[in-house]
């Protein structure tokens, strides 16, 4: 718990609104009045730790796109979960701000209240404080499930966290902020994952990202990750096993040729579905390689042959293309031979 | 974390026959495939003919796995034993099948079928509930790749065939209406037929629509690491040139240091050895003519100028442009290109 007086509270209020003291006086007081918290407590305010010290001032500008309120095809109001340790002033002000005449926010202390009610009713958009205790099991349950990968998905690191770091496989977010971070900031960013999340369900039914260090227990990882999104999407057992063969292949290729098995390379994993098709893109941080001679070969060569040649020159590997190519209704490399999207179709 | 763990035992069939049952628990792939050559390579050692690898706990196998199994394959078959595959999962079975790697393999239900395919019986063929192999040859989806763009928007030539029936249209069987390749079309998108390279267009309804490719065919060779066998390439790289649009003296220039180029990837990549292989690409088009080498042997190192200032290249980079690049799966990757002028 952060601790600021109530005259720097007003001194920034007044600083960030451009107004006078007078003003931002007046703000306060209404900020407290909404939240329903007392002003008389000497002259010392307790702030939570769970976010980072908030900016009042209204945000000054329309953030770019269409306007939450005027997206068309929707009546209910859209609704925003807010994930926090604990319900104080500062995420009551937060609530308030991103309530509007077509948003409403609700606050919930810890993970089990958010799961708990979403058993029955899905929220639009949640912003979840990265610091609570389960939000990455969170994470990774709203992305992995076909039924709530689509609630856009806001999250609030703590300061100092190094959003390069990455030790292991992580499901990612759709927006993130690290704190310190001016309230506005947050909106615009949560208007605009609501829109774009509300515009892709036109199009998508199942978005989920990961990104994983170069590790075989990541990528084992990976591809049960993938086993089970691919297992929801209503595609043949037959052909849902030979997308995640060919999956195998994309990351285990992306792994030893891309990033060569150096651990500190990322893979990263875009995996998406619509009413026909999957996609699912992988790219690796390496340099790429000739892949029109691959894919030629991969088209007109005998994989016997080839297994056979290779074996003969005491080498492993080079039918992973082949495979790939077999198993899928499309495969696409990236002009630099980096990044590789396999579509498979549903029927 | 994947890994292969084997457990060997004796099995005997009635009429006497021995042979060795390894149960695999884990999986095959990049990650195991040392540890797994290690026993196999050890089995090899102590004069073991046939083997019966049961797979009844193979977690999955991916296609390096798959190569180094058709390398036992051969190594047992060799020593007049063999080795027999029993109780295969679906989804291993799926992969053998992809790669067409089950025609190879002897895949019987289990251990006593074994035994009696080792004995000469005849073994009944194994069930397993997997995609029937399919007789046609599926048509390759358009990849994108860099030097290979999508038909211009008006192919010279086009032929319309005759839509589909309406319901249960994919996965539809058409044949190529330039060579007569039957394919096997998935879903609605753009196609390229795999053997003569037309782009078939199939739409919703399923109405087809076909677009010869106007792109010179490739020609595509593996070469043994001969320098006498470089020379062999003269003919095929100068016809290519002039299918291109060289000249009959520049053509004949071009072939020659192309061969030259060969004889240097045999000799220094690959050090003149028989046994390892190169493979070449050759693509007139466009006005242009682009030679590919690939090969898997040391990968060479060249100045901060290329290989036109090297002395192994300076020859060939005085007739095309060439451009080296390491080969991801080890080796060098050289690019020859000319322009007709």
């Amino acid at each position: 718990m952060r601790v600021v007086t109530l005259k720097e509270l007003v001194r920034r209020a007044a600083a960030t609104s451009r107004t006078s003291e007078e003003e931002g006086q007046k703000l306060v007081t209404t900020l407290f009045d909404l939240a329903g918290k007392e002003l008389d407590q000497g002259n010392r305010v307790e702030i939570g730790n769970g976010l980072a010290p908030l900016s009042l001032r209204r945000p000054s500008k329309v953030a770019a796109g269409t306007p939450i309120d005027k997206l068309a095809d929707r009546d209910e109001p859209f609704a925003i979960s807010l994930v926090v340790p604990k319900k104080d002033f500062f995420t009551s002000v937060l609530a308030d701000r991103l309530t509007g005449p077509r948003s409403k926010a609700q606050i919930y202390e810890g993970v089990e209240n958010l799961m708990t009610e979403m058993a029955t009713r899905k929220p639009d958009l949640v912003v979840l404080d990265s610091s609570l205790s389960g939000s990455h099991d969170l994470i990774r349950a709203l992305k992995r499930g076909r039924e709530t990968s689509m609630i856009a998905l806001v999250v609030i690191n703590p300061e100092d966290t190094d959003t390069n770091r990455l030790d292991n496989l992580r499901v990612v977010e759709d927006g993130a902020l690290t704190e310190p971070f001016e309230l506005n900031e947050l909106v615009e960013l949560a208007e605009g994952e609501i829109r774009r999340s509300h515009e892709e369900r036109a199009f998508f039914q199942h978005e989920t990202r990961f990104q994983m260090a170069t590790r075989d227990d990541c990528i084992e990882e990976a591809n049960d990750l993938a086993a089970q999104l691919v297992e929801q999407s209503g595609i043949s057992e037959e052909r849902g096993a030979a997308l995640t063969v060919a999956f195998r292949e994309a990351v285990d290729n992306s792994a030893r040729h891309g990033n060569k098995s150096q651990e500190s390379r990322m893979i990263d994993v875009v995996y998406l579905l619509d009413k026909d098709k999957i996609t699912i893109t992988v790219t690796d941080e390496g340099d790429g390689f000739d892949t029109e001679m691959y894919l030629r070969r991969g088209v007109h060569g005998n994989a016997v042959a080839v297994a056979r040649e290779r074996n003969e020159a005491g080498r492993t590997g080079g039918l992973g293309i082949m495979l790939m190519l077999k198993c899928l209704d499309n495969l696409e490399y990236n002009y630099a031979g980096n990044q590789v999207k396999l579509t498979k179709y549903i029927k | 974390m994947a890994a292969i763990e084997f457990r060997l035992k004796n099995i005997k069939s009635a009429e006497g026959l021995t042979a060795t049952l390894a149960e695999l628990i884990g999986s095959i792939d990049a990650t195991t495939v040392e540890s797994f050559a290690s026993v196999m390579d050890k089995l090899l050692e102590k004069g073991v003919r046939h083997l019966v690898l049961d797979c009844a706990g193979v977690k999955y196998i991916n296609s390096t796995g798959l190569g180094i199994l058709l390398k036992y394959v051969d190594a047992f078959n060799e020593r007049d034993g063999g080795i027999v595959f029993s109780q295969v999962p679906q989804k291993v079975m799926l992969v053998m099948e992809m790669l067409g790697f089950n025609a190879l393999f002897t895949i019987v239900s289990d251990e006593a079928v074994a035994l009696q395919h080792f004995s000469g019986a005849e073994t009944p063929p194994v069930s397993v509930q997997v995609p029937a192999p399919e007789d046609e040859p599926a048509a390759a989806p358009v990849a994108a790749a860099p030097a290979t763009p999508a038909p211009v928007a008006r192919p010279p030539e086009a032929a319309a065939v005759p839509a589909a029936p309406p319901a249960g249209i994919f996965p539809l069987t058409v044949a190529c209406p330039r060579c007569q390749l039957g394919l096997k079309l998935s879903g609605p998108g753009r196609f390229k037929c795999p053997k003569c390279t037309s782009i078939a267009i199939a739409e919703e309804d399923g109405e087809m629509k076909f677009f010869a490719s106007r792109r010179a065919k490739p020609i595509e060779v593996s070469l043994p690491a001969v320098p006498e066998l470089a020379s062999g390439v003269t003919s095929l790289v100068d016809g290519a040139a002039r299918q291109a649009g060289f000249a009959e003296e520049e053509a004949g220039k071009l072939a020659s240091a192309v061969a030259e180029a060969c004889r240097s990837v045999a000799e220094h990549a690959c050090g003149n050895d028989p046994n390892s292989v190169f493979h070449m690409l050759i693509v007139p088009n466009g006005k242009q003519l682009t030679v590919k080498i690939s090969d898997f042997g040391t990968p060479l190192e060249f100045s901060p100028q290329g290989p036109s200032s090297d002395a192994r290249f300076g020859p060939v980079s005085a007739v095309l442009d060439v451009e080296h690049a390491q080969n991801p799966a080890g080796g060098n990757l050289f690019t020859l290109t000319k322009s007709v002028e």
